[in-house]
């Protein structure tokens, strides 16, 4: 199902990186928005080719009241390889969206992830004093970490971090189990595209929810 | 038949067993927690992963079921379904050993 772009106070842009090494906290992030009844917008959610990235970025911007960025690409990932700008840029972009924009714009937050706690401040020391929430790279502690923040950023009450990660637990071998029984390889399974995902966990979710009360 | 019908069949097949009769063993920082699928709460949390294995293929073998062990990122370690009495391990690290699951 399609986002509502008028679902303004619902919606949470994430801008984090996507490598490889990087899924498995993607994954667990995206199932953490779903799971508390939000909806994940990303700029990969989509196949069209023919939006520029850029443009496709500032409109998410837009939609999104709530915002989560992963700066931990500040560091390379593998020696010899620079450091990814793009989380860092979109971050801007999105606080100064914030800070120049008027109306519900105004109103936009944000959580900030990073690996380690203060390693930013020796690359970004402007955003010295912003909330910065360290996840070691661990998915438990990041599902805890953006549920503590959403359920203080929307004032709803959602269900406990622990709750979260064994659901996300089952339902990721449940989707695996799914797809290996319906023949796929196991590269296939791990490259799954980000909005098939999505579609997949909002699926499961939405069909186990009478059963979580 | 296409990949997408594929996968909805497997799903739909999957969502139609009794998912309580899955048993998980799911890592939470430095324990394990045994739980059945759809069970609100614990079945057992322990100390001990493998006492954790062992209570949940006992549990398995109980209901003709099966057990999914999962990596401490959330995703599936093993997976053994109990067939004439006996678990059969289907996938383990990353392999699948059998699509007649």
């Amino acid at each position: 199902m399609a986002p509502d772009p008028s679902d303004f106070d619902r919606q949470v842009f994430i801008n984090c990186p996507f490598d490889d090494h990087y899924q498995p906290l993607l994954r667990s992030l995206i199932f953490t928005i779903l799971d508390c009844r939000l909806t994940p917008r990303i700029a990969s959610e989509d196949a069209d080719s023919g939006l520029v990235r850029f443009e496709k970025i500032r409109g998410l911007i837009r939609a999104c009241r709530f915002s989560i960025h992963d700066i931990s690409r500040i560091e390379p990932l593998h020696p010899g390889d620079l450091p990814r700008f793009n989380m860092p840029f979109e971050l801007g972009l999105d606080l100064g969206c914030r800070l120049y924009a008027s109306g519900r714009l105004a109103g936009k937050q944000c959580l900030i992830l990073e690996r380690e706690r203060y390693r930013y401040q020796r690359v970004l020391s402007d955003i010295s004093g912003n909330d910065i929430r360290a996840h070691d790279g661990d998915t438990q502690t990041l599902i805890s970490e953006v549920r503590r923040w959403l359920s203080v950023a929307t004032a709803k009450d959602l269900p406990g971090g622990s709750h979260i990660w064994q659901r996300f637990n089952v339902f990721s071998t449940f989707l695996q189990a799914s797809l290996t029984k319906a023949g796929f390889t196991t590269e296939e399974i791990n490259t799954l595209e980000t909005a098939e995902w999505i579609r997949r966990a909002q699926g499961w979710i939405h069909s186990t929810a009478a059963e979580q009360g | 038949m296409t990949r997408e019908a594929r996968l909805t069949q497997a799903i739909q097949r999957l969502s139609a067993m009794d998912r309580r009769k899955v048993i998980h063993v799911i890592s939470d920082r430095d324990r394990w927690v045994v739980m059945r699928e759809r069970a609100k709460r614990a079945t057992r949390v322990l100390a001990d992963r493998e006492q954790a294995i062992d209570l949940a293929r006992s549990m398995a073998r109980e209901a003709n079921g099966e057990v999914i062990v999962h990596r401490k990122d959330g995703t599936m370690q093993e997976w053994q379904v109990v067939r004439d009495g006996r678990l059969q391990t289907v996938y383990s690290y990353g392999e699948p050993r059998s699509s007649e699951v």
